[in-house]
Protein backbone atom coordinates (compact mmCIF):
# COMPACT_ATOMS: atom_id res chain seq x y z
CA UNK A 1 0.00 0.00 0.00
CA UNK A 2 1.48 3.37 -1.19
CA UNK A 3 1.49 6.06 1.36
CA UNK A 4 -0.88 9.16 1.02
CA UNK A 5 0.63 12.04 -0.73
CA UNK A 6 -1.72 14.49 0.16
CA UNK A 7 -0.67 14.03 4.09
CA UNK A 8 3.33 13.30 3.28
CA UNK A 9 5.90 13.96 6.03
CA UNK A 10 2.92 14.51 8.24
CA UNK A 11 2.50 12.43 11.74
CA UNK A 12 -1.00 11.65 12.20
CA UNK A 13 -2.64 8.95 14.53
CA UNK A 14 -3.22 5.84 13.28
CA UNK A 15 -6.29 4.46 12.09
CA UNK A 16 -8.28 1.55 13.10
CA UNK A 17 -6.98 -0.82 10.61
CA UNK A 18 -3.61 0.86 11.57
CA UNK A 19 -3.80 -0.09 15.15
CA UNK A 20 -5.07 -3.65 15.21
CA UNK A 21 -1.91 -4.33 12.82
CA UNK A 22 0.57 -2.59 15.17
CA UNK A 23 -0.88 -4.63 18.73
CA UNK A 24 -1.23 -7.48 16.59
CA UNK A 25 2.51 -7.46 15.77
CA UNK A 26 3.18 -6.73 19.57
CA UNK A 27 1.24 -9.73 20.70
CA UNK A 28 2.97 -11.89 17.98
CA UNK A 29 5.96 -11.54 20.49
CA UNK A 30 4.00 -11.34 23.95
CA UNK A 31 4.75 -7.46 24.26
CA UNK A 32 2.40 -4.83 25.34
CA UNK A 33 2.80 -1.22 25.16
CA UNK A 34 2.92 0.38 28.61
CA UNK A 35 0.20 2.34 29.64
CA UNK A 36 0.82 6.62 28.69
CA UNK A 37 2.39 5.78 25.02
CA UNK A 38 1.18 6.73 22.00
CA UNK A 39 1.39 5.86 18.65
CA UNK A 40 1.56 8.06 15.54
CA UNK A 41 2.35 7.31 11.51
CA UNK A 42 4.77 9.02 9.53
CA UNK A 43 3.58 9.68 5.96
CA UNK A 44 6.35 9.17 3.87
CA UNK A 45 6.28 7.14 0.49
CA UNK A 46 5.66 3.98 2.66
CA UNK A 47 4.55 4.51 6.36
CA UNK A 48 6.54 4.44 9.55
CA UNK A 49 5.30 4.33 13.12
CA UNK A 50 6.78 6.05 16.18
CA UNK A 51 6.26 5.52 19.63
CA UNK A 52 6.36 8.11 22.31
CA UNK A 53 6.75 7.90 26.16
CA UNK A 54 6.49 11.35 26.65
CA UNK A 55 3.65 13.54 26.22
CA UNK A 56 5.63 16.80 25.20
CA UNK A 57 7.98 15.10 22.54
CA UNK A 58 4.69 13.76 21.46
CA UNK A 59 2.97 16.81 20.78
CA UNK A 60 5.60 19.13 19.31
CA UNK A 61 6.48 16.20 16.64
CA UNK A 62 3.07 16.57 15.53
CA UNK A 63 2.90 19.86 15.80
CA UNK A 64 6.46 20.27 13.88
CA UNK A 65 5.21 18.11 11.21
CA UNK A 66 2.64 20.41 9.84
CA UNK A 67 5.70 21.82 8.11
CA UNK A 68 6.72 18.46 6.56
CA UNK A 69 10.46 18.53 7.40
CA UNK A 70 10.46 15.72 10.73
CA UNK A 71 12.33 13.08 9.24
CA UNK A 72 12.06 11.00 12.93
CA UNK A 73 11.01 11.18 16.17
CA UNK A 74 10.16 9.39 19.72
CA UNK A 75 11.00 5.64 19.07
CA UNK A 76 11.04 4.01 15.48
CA UNK A 77 7.94 1.36 16.39
CA UNK A 78 7.85 -0.09 12.81
CA UNK A 79 6.46 0.22 9.24
CA UNK A 80 4.40 -0.61 6.81
CA UNK A 81 5.57 -2.34 3.90
CA UNK A 82 3.49 -4.17 0.92
CA UNK A 83 0.11 -3.36 3.35
CA UNK A 84 1.50 -5.49 6.20
CA UNK A 85 2.85 -3.84 9.67
CA UNK A 86 6.82 -5.24 10.66
CA UNK A 87 7.85 -4.21 14.65
CA UNK A 88 10.90 -2.25 14.56
CA UNK A 89 14.04 -3.52 16.82
CA UNK A 90 13.78 -0.29 19.07
CA UNK A 91 10.45 -0.61 19.87
CA UNK A 92 10.86 -4.14 20.59
CA UNK A 93 14.49 -3.16 22.29
CA UNK A 94 12.52 -0.63 24.20
CA UNK A 95 10.03 -2.98 25.63
CA UNK A 96 12.17 -5.77 26.30
CA UNK A 97 13.96 -3.29 28.75
CA UNK A 98 10.89 -2.27 30.68
CA UNK A 99 10.05 -6.04 31.13
CA UNK A 100 6.72 -5.85 28.67
CA UNK A 101 7.73 -8.33 25.85
CA UNK A 102 7.71 -11.88 27.10
CA UNK A 103 9.42 -13.85 23.65
CA UNK A 104 12.83 -13.86 24.19
CA UNK A 105 15.62 -16.44 23.10
CA UNK A 106 18.88 -16.39 24.91
CA UNK A 107 21.98 -17.31 22.56
CA UNK A 108 25.22 -18.03 22.78
CA UNK A 109 28.74 -16.17 21.83
CA UNK A 110 29.39 -17.95 18.65
CA UNK A 111 25.43 -17.25 17.76
CA UNK A 112 25.65 -14.25 18.80
CA UNK A 113 28.41 -13.19 16.34
CA UNK A 114 26.58 -15.42 13.16
CA UNK A 115 23.70 -13.67 14.26
CA UNK A 116 24.76 -10.06 14.29
CA UNK A 117 26.70 -11.06 10.80
CA UNK A 118 23.09 -11.39 9.39
CA UNK A 119 22.95 -14.86 9.59
CA UNK A 120 19.66 -17.18 10.68
CA UNK A 121 20.71 -19.74 13.45
CA UNK A 122 20.08 -23.80 13.68
CA UNK A 123 19.27 -25.79 15.95
CA UNK A 124 18.07 -23.78 18.71
CA UNK A 125 16.51 -24.84 21.76
CA UNK A 126 12.88 -24.20 22.12
CA UNK A 127 12.87 -20.51 23.78
CA UNK A 128 10.15 -20.47 26.78
CA UNK A 129 7.08 -18.45 26.41
CA UNK A 130 7.43 -18.29 22.45
CA UNK A 131 4.63 -16.54 21.23
CA UNK A 132 2.28 -18.16 18.69
CA UNK A 133 3.99 -15.93 15.89
CA UNK A 134 7.22 -17.23 16.75
CA UNK A 135 8.97 -13.31 16.70
CA UNK A 136 11.59 -13.60 19.11
CA UNK A 137 14.13 -10.86 20.88
CA UNK A 138 17.20 -12.17 20.34
CA UNK A 139 19.29 -11.65 23.31
CA UNK A 140 23.07 -12.85 24.73
CA UNK A 141 23.66 -14.16 27.91
CA UNK A 142 24.56 -10.43 29.06
CA UNK A 143 21.15 -9.02 28.29
CA UNK A 144 22.01 -7.51 25.24
CA UNK A 145 20.09 -7.38 22.73
CA UNK A 146 21.19 -8.56 19.38
CA UNK A 147 18.45 -8.00 16.65
CA UNK A 148 14.72 -9.71 16.44
CA UNK A 149 13.75 -13.47 14.96
CA UNK A 150 11.60 -15.71 13.62
CA UNK A 151 11.79 -19.06 15.51
CA UNK A 152 10.14 -22.23 13.59
CA UNK A 153 9.73 -24.86 16.45
CA UNK A 154 9.46 -27.98 13.84
CA UNK A 155 13.15 -27.08 12.78
CA UNK A 156 14.69 -25.00 15.67
CA UNK A 157 15.70 -22.58 12.83
CA UNK A 158 15.68 -18.64 13.83
CA UNK A 159 15.42 -16.44 10.93
CA UNK A 160 17.09 -13.69 11.29
CA UNK A 161 14.62 -10.88 11.00
CA UNK A 162 16.92 -7.39 12.09
CA UNK A 163 19.77 -7.19 13.69
CA UNK A 164 22.60 -4.66 15.24
CA UNK A 165 25.33 -5.81 12.90
CA UNK A 166 22.51 -3.96 10.28
CA UNK A 167 24.04 -0.35 11.91
CA UNK A 168 27.50 -1.35 10.59
CA UNK A 169 26.81 -2.96 7.10
CA UNK A 170 24.60 0.13 6.31
CA UNK A 171 28.08 2.55 6.20
CA UNK A 172 26.82 4.34 9.88
CA UNK B 1 61.85 33.01 14.15
CA UNK B 2 60.23 35.83 12.70
CA UNK B 3 56.94 35.38 11.33
CA UNK B 4 57.91 35.09 7.32
CA UNK B 5 60.31 32.07 8.26
CA UNK B 6 57.64 30.25 10.28
CA UNK B 7 55.34 30.87 6.98
CA UNK B 8 58.13 29.37 5.52
CA UNK B 9 58.85 26.39 6.94
CA UNK B 10 55.04 25.35 7.50
CA UNK B 11 54.60 25.31 3.55
CA UNK B 12 58.17 23.72 2.73
CA UNK B 13 58.38 21.16 5.74
CA UNK B 14 54.78 20.34 6.16
CA UNK B 15 52.73 21.17 3.08
CA UNK B 16 50.52 24.02 3.86
CA UNK B 17 49.44 26.27 1.24
CA UNK B 18 50.85 30.02 1.87
CA UNK B 19 47.51 31.16 2.57
CA UNK B 20 46.67 28.32 4.99
CA UNK B 21 50.27 29.00 6.85
CA UNK B 22 49.91 32.75 7.32
CA UNK B 23 46.23 32.59 8.92
CA UNK B 24 47.31 29.85 11.25
CA UNK B 25 51.02 31.87 12.35
CA UNK B 26 48.52 34.94 12.28
CA UNK B 27 46.88 33.00 15.03
CA UNK B 28 49.11 31.23 16.68
CA UNK B 29 52.57 33.08 16.13
CA UNK B 30 55.59 30.78 16.21
CA UNK B 31 53.54 27.87 17.85
CA UNK B 32 51.78 27.34 14.09
CA UNK B 33 54.85 24.77 14.07
CA UNK B 34 53.88 22.90 17.46
CA UNK B 35 50.59 22.68 16.25
CA UNK B 36 51.34 21.88 12.48
CA UNK B 37 54.28 19.05 14.23
CA UNK B 38 50.89 17.86 16.31
CA UNK B 39 48.66 17.53 13.39
CA UNK B 40 51.26 15.26 11.37
CA UNK B 41 50.05 12.34 14.10
CA UNK B 42 46.22 10.90 14.18
CA UNK B 43 44.73 12.07 16.34
CA UNK B 44 44.33 9.94 19.76
CA UNK B 45 41.07 7.91 20.26
CA UNK B 46 38.51 8.69 22.92
CA UNK B 47 34.99 7.42 23.80
CA UNK B 48 31.72 8.53 25.42
CA UNK B 49 29.53 6.41 27.49
CA UNK B 50 26.16 6.33 26.63
CA UNK B 51 24.86 6.07 30.27
CA UNK B 52 21.26 5.74 29.17
CA UNK B 53 22.15 1.93 28.28
CA UNK B 54 25.34 1.18 30.64
CA UNK B 55 27.49 2.25 32.97
CA UNK B 56 30.94 3.31 33.61
CA UNK B 57 31.69 0.17 35.45
CA UNK B 58 30.31 -2.14 33.22
CA UNK B 59 31.91 -0.73 30.10
CA UNK B 60 35.12 -0.31 31.05
CA UNK B 61 35.35 -4.05 32.09
CA UNK B 62 33.57 -5.60 29.07
CA UNK B 63 36.22 -3.71 27.11
CA UNK B 64 38.79 -4.37 28.96
CA UNK B 65 37.69 -8.17 28.32
CA UNK B 66 38.56 -7.74 24.97
CA UNK B 67 42.05 -5.88 25.09
CA UNK B 68 41.35 -2.32 25.14
CA UNK B 69 42.52 -0.14 27.79
CA UNK B 70 40.31 3.07 28.70
CA UNK B 71 41.46 5.80 30.59
CA UNK B 72 38.95 8.39 31.82
CA UNK B 73 39.08 11.88 30.96
CA UNK B 74 39.04 13.73 33.78
CA UNK B 75 37.73 16.74 32.69
CA UNK B 76 34.86 15.34 30.90
CA UNK B 77 31.94 13.50 32.82
CA UNK B 78 31.75 10.68 30.15
CA UNK B 79 34.89 10.17 28.18
CA UNK B 80 37.74 8.00 27.97
CA UNK B 81 41.31 7.88 26.28
CA UNK B 82 41.39 4.72 24.13
CA UNK B 83 44.90 3.97 25.57
CA UNK B 84 45.35 0.79 23.65
CA UNK B 85 43.20 -1.91 21.63
CA UNK B 86 43.73 -5.07 20.12
CA UNK B 87 43.89 -5.70 16.36
CA UNK B 88 40.82 -6.92 16.21
CA UNK B 89 38.06 -6.10 16.58
CA UNK B 90 38.15 -2.35 15.15
CA UNK B 91 36.90 0.43 18.10
CA UNK B 92 33.85 1.10 15.62
CA UNK B 93 32.39 -2.24 15.83
CA UNK B 94 32.91 -4.21 18.89
CA UNK B 95 29.47 -5.59 19.71
CA UNK B 96 29.20 -2.91 22.54
CA UNK B 97 29.38 -0.62 20.17
CA UNK B 98 26.28 -1.63 17.78
CA UNK B 99 24.80 -2.82 20.95
CA UNK B 100 24.85 1.40 21.35
CA UNK B 101 27.45 1.39 25.03
CA UNK B 102 29.05 3.86 23.50
CA UNK B 103 29.90 6.39 21.02
CA UNK B 104 33.41 7.21 19.00
CA UNK B 105 33.77 10.96 19.84
CA UNK B 106 36.72 13.29 19.87
CA UNK B 107 36.89 15.22 23.62
CA UNK B 108 36.58 18.51 22.32
CA UNK B 109 33.07 17.49 20.98
CA UNK B 110 32.27 15.73 24.34
CA UNK B 111 33.37 19.36 26.08
CA UNK B 112 30.74 21.19 24.10
CA UNK B 113 27.99 19.33 25.25
CA UNK B 114 29.10 19.80 28.92
CA UNK B 115 29.49 23.36 28.20
CA UNK B 116 25.82 23.38 27.40
CA UNK B 117 25.29 21.89 30.77
CA UNK B 118 22.23 20.26 29.91
CA UNK B 119 21.71 19.00 33.31
CA UNK B 120 20.28 22.70 34.17
CA UNK B 121 17.44 22.76 32.70
CA UNK B 122 14.26 22.53 34.19
CA UNK B 123 12.25 19.06 33.43
CA UNK B 124 9.13 20.37 32.23
CA UNK B 125 5.92 19.91 30.06
CA UNK B 126 5.41 23.53 28.51
CA UNK B 127 6.68 24.00 24.65
CA UNK B 128 9.93 26.07 25.36
CA UNK B 129 11.66 23.50 27.44
CA UNK B 130 12.86 22.46 24.04
CA UNK B 131 16.36 22.72 22.54
CA UNK B 132 18.06 22.34 19.02
CA UNK B 133 21.49 20.46 18.14
CA UNK B 134 23.36 19.51 15.30
CA UNK B 135 24.88 15.98 15.28
CA UNK B 136 26.76 14.18 16.64
CA UNK B 137 24.39 13.12 19.08
CA UNK B 138 24.89 13.28 23.10
CA UNK B 139 22.59 10.55 24.37
CA UNK B 140 22.95 12.24 28.17
CA UNK B 141 20.48 15.05 26.61
CA UNK B 142 17.72 12.66 26.99
CA UNK B 143 15.53 11.99 29.96
CA UNK B 144 11.77 12.30 30.49
CA UNK B 145 10.39 15.51 30.50
CA UNK B 146 12.84 17.25 28.06
CA UNK B 147 12.71 17.13 24.23
CA UNK B 148 16.05 17.29 21.92
CA UNK B 149 15.15 18.89 18.26
CA UNK B 150 18.39 17.92 16.08
CA UNK B 151 18.87 19.94 13.22
CA UNK B 152 20.48 18.60 9.91
CA UNK B 153 19.78 19.95 6.15
CA UNK B 154 22.00 16.94 4.58
CA UNK B 155 20.16 13.99 3.46
CA UNK B 156 23.05 11.82 4.50
CA UNK B 157 23.92 13.08 7.06
CA UNK B 158 20.34 13.32 8.89
CA UNK B 159 20.20 8.97 8.17
CA UNK B 160 23.28 8.66 10.47
CA UNK B 161 21.83 10.56 13.27
CA UNK B 162 18.59 9.27 13.08
CA UNK B 163 20.59 5.55 13.13
CA UNK B 164 23.01 7.04 15.80
CA UNK B 165 19.88 7.68 17.71
CA UNK B 166 18.15 4.51 17.57
CA UNK B 167 21.35 2.78 18.57
CA UNK B 168 21.86 4.38 21.32
CA UNK B 169 18.38 4.52 22.65
CA UNK B 170 17.28 8.13 22.59
CA UNK B 171 13.59 8.29 23.20
CA UNK B 172 13.02 12.35 23.82
CA UNK B 173 14.32 13.54 20.43
CA UNK B 174 12.56 14.93 17.11
CA UNK B 175 15.15 14.74 13.92
CA UNK B 176 14.24 18.11 11.66
CA UNK B 177 15.73 17.75 7.90
CA UNK B 178 16.03 21.48 7.53
CA UNK B 179 18.58 24.36 6.84
CA UNK B 180 19.12 26.05 10.62
CA UNK B 181 19.15 29.23 8.89
CA UNK B 182 15.02 28.51 9.04
CA UNK B 183 15.21 27.80 12.87
CA UNK B 184 12.85 30.75 13.98
CA UNK B 185 10.27 29.56 11.22
CA UNK B 186 9.68 26.98 13.38
CA UNK B 187 7.79 29.51 16.12
CA UNK B 188 9.90 27.71 19.29
CA UNK B 189 11.54 28.87 21.85
CA UNK B 190 14.43 27.13 23.33
CA UNK B 191 16.04 26.66 26.68
CA UNK B 192 19.67 25.39 25.42
CA UNK B 193 20.99 25.53 21.91
CA UNK B 194 24.20 23.77 20.68
CA UNK B 195 25.56 25.33 17.26
CA UNK B 196 28.03 22.73 15.79
CA UNK B 197 28.58 24.82 13.00
CA UNK B 198 29.99 24.32 9.58
CA UNK B 199 33.70 25.43 9.70
CA UNK B 200 36.63 25.16 7.23
CA UNK B 201 37.59 22.59 9.59
CA UNK B 202 41.46 24.22 9.76
CA UNK B 203 41.81 22.58 12.99
CA UNK B 204 41.63 19.15 12.12
CA UNK B 205 44.53 18.76 9.70
CA UNK B 206 45.33 15.57 11.20
CA UNK B 207 42.03 14.12 10.00
CA UNK B 208 41.71 15.47 6.47
CA UNK B 209 46.04 16.29 5.56
CA UNK B 210 44.37 17.82 2.04
CA UNK B 211 42.70 20.74 3.92
CA UNK B 212 46.34 22.23 4.20
CA UNK B 213 46.23 22.68 0.73
CA UNK B 214 42.36 22.77 -0.06
CA UNK B 215 41.16 26.06 2.37
CA UNK B 216 41.03 29.33 0.60
CA UNK B 217 39.98 32.85 1.75
CA UNK B 218 36.96 32.14 -0.79
CA UNK B 219 36.15 28.92 1.80
CA UNK B 220 36.67 31.03 5.03
CA UNK B 221 34.38 34.25 4.21
CA UNK B 222 31.49 31.83 2.89
CA UNK B 223 31.70 29.08 5.90
CA UNK B 224 31.70 32.59 8.04
CA UNK B 225 28.71 34.20 6.23
CA UNK B 226 27.08 30.96 6.92
CA UNK B 227 27.75 30.82 10.58
CA UNK B 228 26.62 34.29 11.16
CA UNK B 229 23.20 33.42 9.52
CA UNK B 230 23.20 30.65 12.16
CA UNK B 231 23.97 32.01 14.97
CA UNK B 232 21.58 34.38 14.33
CA UNK B 233 18.96 32.08 13.59
CA UNK B 234 19.62 30.28 17.13
CA UNK B 235 20.02 33.54 18.90
CA UNK B 236 16.17 34.42 17.30
CA UNK B 237 14.90 31.37 18.25
CA UNK B 238 16.79 31.54 22.07
CA UNK B 239 14.62 32.15 24.93
CA UNK B 240 15.46 35.23 27.06
CA UNK B 241 18.40 33.57 29.83
CA UNK B 242 18.71 31.00 27.48
CA UNK B 243 22.53 29.29 26.24
CA UNK B 244 23.87 28.79 23.24
CA UNK B 245 27.06 26.96 22.79
CA UNK B 246 28.80 27.98 19.55
CA UNK B 247 31.47 25.57 18.40
CA UNK B 248 33.35 25.07 15.06
CA UNK B 249 36.50 22.76 14.88
CA UNK B 250 38.46 26.00 13.08
CA UNK B 251 41.48 27.65 14.07
CA UNK B 252 40.39 30.96 12.38
CA UNK B 253 39.63 34.10 14.29
CA UNK B 254 36.79 34.77 11.33
CA UNK B 255 34.68 31.93 12.28
CA UNK B 256 35.20 31.81 15.98
CA UNK B 257 35.24 35.52 17.87
CA UNK B 258 34.12 37.49 14.80
CA UNK B 259 31.21 34.86 14.68
CA UNK B 260 30.07 35.27 18.06
CA UNK B 261 31.38 38.81 17.92
CA UNK B 262 28.29 39.54 16.79
CA UNK B 263 25.59 38.41 19.37
CA UNK B 264 27.37 41.16 21.81
CA UNK B 265 26.15 43.77 19.11
CA UNK B 266 23.03 41.96 20.13
CA UNK B 267 23.31 42.49 23.74
CA UNK B 268 24.07 39.04 24.41
CA UNK B 269 26.43 38.22 26.99
CA UNK B 270 29.67 36.14 25.82
CA UNK B 271 31.60 33.48 27.85
CA UNK B 272 34.71 32.30 26.41
CA UNK B 273 35.42 28.38 28.15
CA UNK B 274 38.84 28.48 27.15
CA UNK B 275 40.97 25.24 27.11
CA UNK B 276 39.11 22.12 28.83
CA UNK B 277 40.10 20.56 32.13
Amino acid sequence: MQGNQELRGILRPPNPDELKSVNSALEGCGATLPAGYTLLVHELSYREVYAFSDPMVLRVAEQLSVKRNVYFAGIFAGSFRSGRFRLGLDLAEHLYRLGHLSSIVVVGYEEEQRFLYGRDLEGLTPPENLSPSGTVVVVNGAGDVLGLGRYYERSGRLVNLVDKGWYLRRGH
Amino acid sequence: MNKEQVVARLVESYGYSPFFAEKLVGELGEEALSAAEASEKPLKKAIRINTLKTTHRELVQRLGGKGFQLIRIPWLRNGYWVQAEPDTPPLGATHEYLFGYYFVQSPPSMYAVEALDPSRVKQSSTWQQVRAVRPPIYPSLWRTGVLLVAVEPKRGKVAALRSNVSRMGCTNTVILQMDGRSLPSLGMVFDRVLLDAPCTSSGVVSRHPTLKLRVSAKDVTEQQNLQIALLEAAYSALKVGGVIVYSTCSYFREEGEEVVGRLADRGASLTPLGPAG
